[in-house]
Formats: structure tokens, C-alpha cells, sequence
């Protein structure tokens, strides 16, 4: 058995036909908080997204808990970027976090008292109980992001992936998320986050890749991001790897095992 | 009003009722455009289905004007994921090619000596009573399946609706759910092309859930609200046109609608215009009465005696209407009380006048500490940010800048 969270194998993915990310290998260690880092456009919320099986892949694959995804979903949550919902959607903070208790196992049927047991439990855990009742456009942004960590809190998972939950949030709303995040991490559950503050990086997490549309680097936080990786990864962009992805879309050929 | 007009009232306002409850799916997914393509594309299959049924057989237009329905639906989807085409333009190219074969069919099926051929232009526009016994059972319990449909699944469209990564990423069947709410939205529609037409049932799905969210913010109240203002407009409207005979059903219902929901945009609960206005009144005379709290505050000098009215006025610069304003918000919030032009104070006015005081003084302070800003620029910006600040934001302040006991100026901040 391998010891592995995520593994990904000669990953490739392409966004409307530009390939965006490039043969990725690495392997992530059960129990870590890792983090994915990479300037803006370097494909890190797209690696998310491969892992969630959202976006199909080109090449290779990725595996969790040593297995494809769809036989290990309900050990797994995910936390979309705050920006990729509509937040004057008519619902309550409550309302959202309660959807953390839906699935497949749970269509057509109505919640159970255990479930909403759940839903209170990781309202109060990311102080969030007094809002219960707000529409979920009247939240500052920190607030918005603490409602979305509840909602997956409710899954109850072993593996959390998160996309930027600190973009846009206030210090305390940062505290409060790292607070429930390093709990999870003690309790053993694996952590992956893209994050995007480098000055807090080496702070949060034990474990990094550092990306630009291909593996800079992967391993131990303080390894990866020495200011040598780290200059390579924010350096500019190699220019013979951006033209060939450029004629691929240009030329509409399709990459493919 | 025999039997069959009750009827063909039940049968709209139900076909009012479950195009509502569909369209505030289509709404909050921003797809409104939509479902007016759908419906217009529903006209070619309506004209085969009458062509392969020999007459107007509701299952056979009914099954036929589903299938374009839903051609047209994936052909914009098509044309968005494969062409460069943008959203609006393949929905736009969807509808005017199915509506345009479908009139094309129309004209030709005119031609020919078919029973039940006159009462074909009334799938354009809608006629309620052009609806026959069986038709109004047929249409009456699709409305009521869909409903049920609806119902059933409504948490989890709801979710598909706000945040479609997410429930795929809980393994929900995305595909199929999407699938399921598409073709209901297409049965919705079916159930209405003989009684509000394909040209103007897209409102009828629209609209009522427009006018709902000006009175909610709760996706159940919203639906709530949504269903029983579509189930009104068809039922009043289907009587309306039974009462002025000839009159196309649709139309009316369409108006009726709109009036609702123009209704709602004035006086809505949320956000309505009526409601903006008022709170924007209530904010303005709470500006104007902390304004005359603070010249309070400054006239007063600890003694509390009473204060003329007029020296108040001219002490605080305010024109008539406004300190009008203000005084009288002051007396509804039983801060002073006036007799004969002499206002008078009491300890409450006097540390609520220090509250403004104090907030003002924080707020000055806060920008020169956090945001560095210069000591002669936080002045004006504090005189409007006072009226804003809660207690809670009030202790916060408080907290963040460490109890202070002096503002930029050096003048003394109140305490609480």
C-alpha cells in the first residue's frame, strides 16, 4: 500500500485546448498540509480541479488513497474557489452548509437529525452560528469563505481540497481557518490547499508543490520553497513550452493517451 | 359558468403554477434566454406531431414539440462548447432556426384540409378555450407530474443551480440531474403551448420568479411566492379571456404578470424601489438627529438645561427641513423631548450625543493609525462614517486601537 494521498502520473490537462498543465509527477504524503503554489496562471486551481475529477484529463492520471476517485468520493472535500459561485443566490448561510451533508447516498431523501447534528457542529466550529439566518450576499468575504470550510467540514472527509481559502479574508477569519485546518491536520486528516501568499507558506504548511504549468518542485515545505525554486517558479515562463502549447490550440491537434 | 370554464381556469392557473416553479430554476441560473428558445422551438415538433397524428392529439404534439425542445436546448450547448460562438448568440441562433422552420411548417400545414387545422394559430399566441375536455386532463396532470418532479428534487437543483462543481464533486449525478431539469423544463412548457403559445410562455417561467426575489431572499419563499403569482396571472387570466371572447389568452396572462412583477420592483419587501426609499429617509434623518446630538453635546458643556430651539438650529447649520428631521427622529427615539422651543436634556441625551462623539473621534483616529492618513484629512470623512458604525464595529474599534483616551486633534474621547 502506498502512502500516498494524491498521487498524479504524468498528468496533463488542457483549458479550451491550451494545455495548462505539463506531465506532473509527484506524489502527496497521507497526514500533510500541502500547499500548491505558483504565481497566477500556473494552473493551480486547474490542478484542483483534475484531482475532483471536474476537468478531464489529457495524459496520465491521479489517484487517491491509492485508488481512482469515484471509489473514494465520500472520503474527500472540496472547497471551490469563493469567486466561482453566484453569492447573491437567494440562500442562508445555513442553507449552504446543510448541502454539505447531501450526496449520492442522500437523493430524494430528507436530512436526518444526526445530519443536522452535523451541520450545528461545524457551524460553530468556524464561529459562524450567530449567521445562521443571513443571506449569504450580506457576509464579508472571510465570513463567505468560513461558510464554505463549514460545508465541508459536514462531509466528515479524510482529505481536504481547498482553492485559495484566504484569498479576500480578513486576519480573523484567517486565524479562525487555519485554527480549524491545523485541528483537522491533527486529527490526521491530509490538507492540500492552492495558496497564493508565499510569506505565509513556509508558516502553514509541511508539505509543497510549487507549480508554473510544470512541476517546479515537490516535497518538504522549507526544500521547495527556497528562493531558488521559488525563482524558477515566478520566473518568466519557459518560451519553447508556451509556443508548442500555443500551436496545439492554434492548430487544434488534441493531446491524448 | 358551466363545468369546462372551471376547468380551463384550474388548468391555467396550474400551468401558471408549474411554470413558475420551473423558471426560478432557469433564473437563478442565469439561462432565462433559455427557455424562450425552447419554446419557440417547440413550434416545428408541435407541427409534425399534428402532421404524423393526423389532428391535434395533445400526445402527439405534446411528444413531437418535446423533442425540438430539447434539440434546441443541446444545439446551443453544442454551439457554445464547440464554436467560438458566445452564450446569447447560440441560444439567439437556436431559437430563430427552429422558430423559423416551425413557421415555415406552420404555412404549409395551413394549406392542407386537416381537421383542427384553424385552431393551429393558436399555439402561437395562446387560446384557452381553443382546449378540449381531454386536452385540459392531458395538460392538467402533466402539470401536476412536473410539479411533483419538482418538488422531489428541489435540493438538490437548488445546489446544482449555486454551485455546480461542488455537487459533482460530492458525486451527485450532475449529468443526469442537469438532464432531468432540462426535459421538465420542456414538459413545462409543452403543457403551456395551447393556453398562453409558444411565443410568449418563456414570461410565464421568467417572470414570477423575477417579481418573487423583490420579496425574498430564501430560495423557499422565493418559489413559494413564485408559484402562487404564476397560479393567479393563468387562472385570472384564462377568465379575463373567457369573459372578452377572443381575446388570446396569453397576452393577457402576460400582463398580468408583468404588472405583478412591476408591482413588486415599487413595493417589493427586499429591495424594492418604496423600500429603498424608506430606508434611505431613515438613514438620512438619523444623520441629521447625531448631527444635532453632537452640537448638543458641545452646547451643553455637562449642565443640563434646556436648549432653544432656534440656537440649536443655527448652532448646527441645518436647513429647516432637515432639522425638522432631525429633531423629530430625536423625539421618536425618546432622546429629548421639546416644550414650547425649549428642548430639553437629560443624561441619556447626553451620553448617546458622546457615543456620536466618541465614534467620531475613534473613526478619525483609526484612519490616521491604520490607514496613515494625515492628521487635517480624517475629519471629513469621520463626520459621515459616525452615523454608520454599529456597537459591535464600535467595540471592535475599540479593541483594535487599544482604548484610547485622546483623538488626532487631541481632543478627549467620551468614554462609554
Amino acid at each position: 500500500m502506498s502512502n500516498a494521498v494524491i498521487e498524479a502520473h504524468n498528468l496533463s490537462v488542457s483549458y479550451t485546448k491550451l494545455p495548462v498543465l505539463w506531465n506532473l509527477d509527484f506524489e502527496i504524503p497521507r497526514g500533510s498540509m500541502c500547499g500548491i503554489i505558483g504565481p497566477n496562471g500556473s494552473g493551480k486551481t486547474t490542478l484542483l480541479k483534475t484531482i475532483m475529477g471536474l476537468l478531464p484529463t489529457d495524459l496520465g492520471y491521479v489517484k487517491i488513497f491509492d485508488k481512482p476517485l469515484q471509489s473514494v468520493r465520500d472520503r474527500i472535500s472540496y472547497v471551490p474557489q469563493r469567486e466561482s459561485v453566484d453569492w447573491n443566490f437567494p440562500a442562508t448561510v445555513y442553507e449552504v452548509v446543510k448541502s454539505g451533508r447531501y450526496g449520492p447516498k442522500k437523493l430524494f431523501k430528507r436530512l436526518q437529525k444526526e445530519d443536522y447534528e452535523i451541520i450545528d457542529a461545524a457551524l460553530e466550529k468556524v464561529k459562524m452560528t450567530e449567521y445562521r439566518e443571513r443571506q449569504i450576499g450580506q457576509l464579508s468575504g472571510g465570513q463567505q469563505q468560513r461558510v464554505f470550510l463549514a460545508r465541508a467540514l459536514c462531509r466528515q472527509a479524510d482529505l481536504y481540497l481547498l482553492d485559495e481559502p484566504f484569498t479576500g479574508v480578513d486576519v480573523s477569519s484567517e486565524e479562525t481557518l487555519i485554527q480549524v485546518l491545523r485541528e483537522l491536520n491533527q486529527e490526521g486528516k491530509s490538507i492540500v490547499m492552492v495558496h497564493h501568499d508565499i510569506a505565509s507558506a513556509l508558516q502553514y504548511f509541511d508539505y509543497a508543490i510549487l507549480l508554473n504549468t510544470r512541476l517546479i518542485a515537490a516535497g518538504k515545505a522549507a526544500e521547495v520553497l527556497s528562493q531558488e525554486q521559488l525563482s524558477k517558479a515566478y520566473g518568466a515562463k519557459l518560451s519553447i513550452l508556451d509556443a508548442v502549447g500555443q500551436e496545439i490550440k492554434n492548430k487544434d491537434f488534441t493531446i491524448h493517451d | 359558468m358551466s363545468l369546462y370554464v372551471i376547468g380551463i381556469i384550474l388548468c391555467c392557473g396550474l400551468i401558471g403554477a408549474v411554470s413558475a416553479s420551473a423558471g426560478v430554476y432557469a433564473v437563478l441560473q442565469k439561462k432565462s434566454l433559455l427557455t424562450d428558445a425552447i419554446s419557440h422551438a417547440l413550434l416545428p415538433g408541435i407541427m409534425v406531431g399534428f402532421l404524423l397524428g393526423g389532428g391535434q392529439s395533445p400526445w402527439w404534439i405534446s411528444i413531437f414539440g418535446c423533442l425540438t425542445g430539447l434539440a434546441a436546448a443541446y444545439l446551443s450547448d453544442w454551439l457554445q462548447s464547440k464554436s467560438p460562438l458566445s452564450t446569447d448568440a447560440s441560444i439567439g441562433i437556436s431559437l430563430s432556426v427552429f422558430f423559423g422552420l416551425g413557421v415555415c411548417l406552420l404555412s404549409y400545414v395551413q394549406q392542407l384540409q386537416i381537421e383542427g387545422q384553424s385552431s393551429l394559430m393558436h399555439i402561437l399566441l395562446g387560446n384557452a378555450a381553443s382546449m378540449q375536455e381531454r386536452d385540459l386532463w392531458f395538460f392538467g396532470i402533466l402539470t401536476l407530474l412536473v410539479l411533483a418532479v419538482n418538488r422531489w428534487l428541489h435540493k438538490e437543483f437548488a445546489l446544482l443551480c449555486f454551485n455546480p462543481d461542488y455537487a459533482e464533486s460530492i458525486g451527485l449525478p450532475v449529468a443526469r440531474l442537469r438532464f432531468v431539469l432540462r426535459t421538465l423544463t420542456v414538459l413545462t412548457i409543452v403543457a403551456g403551448i395551447q393556453a398562453v403559445g409558444v411565443v410568449l410562455m418563456a414570461s410565464c417561467l421568467i417572470v414570477p420568479s423575477i417579481a418573487a426575489q423583490y420579496w425574498s431572499y430564501r430560495m423557499k419563499s422565493i418559489s413559494l411566492i413564485a408559484i402562487i403569482t404564476g397560479c393567479l396571472s393563468g387562472a385570472l387570466g384564462a377568465f379575463i379571456s373567457y369573459i372578452f371572447d377572443h381575446v388570446p389568452t396569453g397576452p393577457i396572462i402576460v400582463i398580468i404578470l408583468s404588472f405583478l412583477c412591476f408591482l413588486s420592483v415599487l413595493i417589493g419587501s427586499r429591495n424594492g424601489m418604496w423600500h429603498r426609499y424608506l430606508r434611505q429617509r431613515k438613514n438620512e434623518s438619523k444623520i441629521q438627529g447625531e448631527h444635532l446630538l453632537k452640537t448638543i453635546y458641545h452646547l451643553s458643556n455637562e449642565k443640563l438645561q434646556d436648549i432653544h430651539a432656534a440656537q440649536l438650529r443655527s448652532q448646527a447649520g441645518l436647513s429647516k427641513i432637515q432639522f425638522a428631521r432631525g429633531l423629530s427622529w430625536l423625539k421618536r427615539s425618546g432622546l429629548v423631548s421639546v416644550n414650547n422651543h425649549a428642548i430639553k436634556i437629560s443624561e441619556a441625551t447626553r451620553s448617546e450625543a458622546g457615543r456620536v462623539v466618541r465614534l467620531h473621534r475613534l473613526w478619525e483616529l483609526y484612519l490616521l493609525k491604520r490607514l496613515n492618513l494625515p492628521a487635517d484629512h480624517v475629519h471629513e470623512h469621520a463626520e459621515q462614517i459616525e452615523h454608520v458604525l454599529s456597537p459591535k464595529l464600535e467595540a471592535a474599534l475599540l479593541k483594535d486601537l487599544s482604548f484610547p483616551t485622546h483623538d488626532p486633534h487631541n481632543s478627549e474621547i467620551p468614554n462609554a
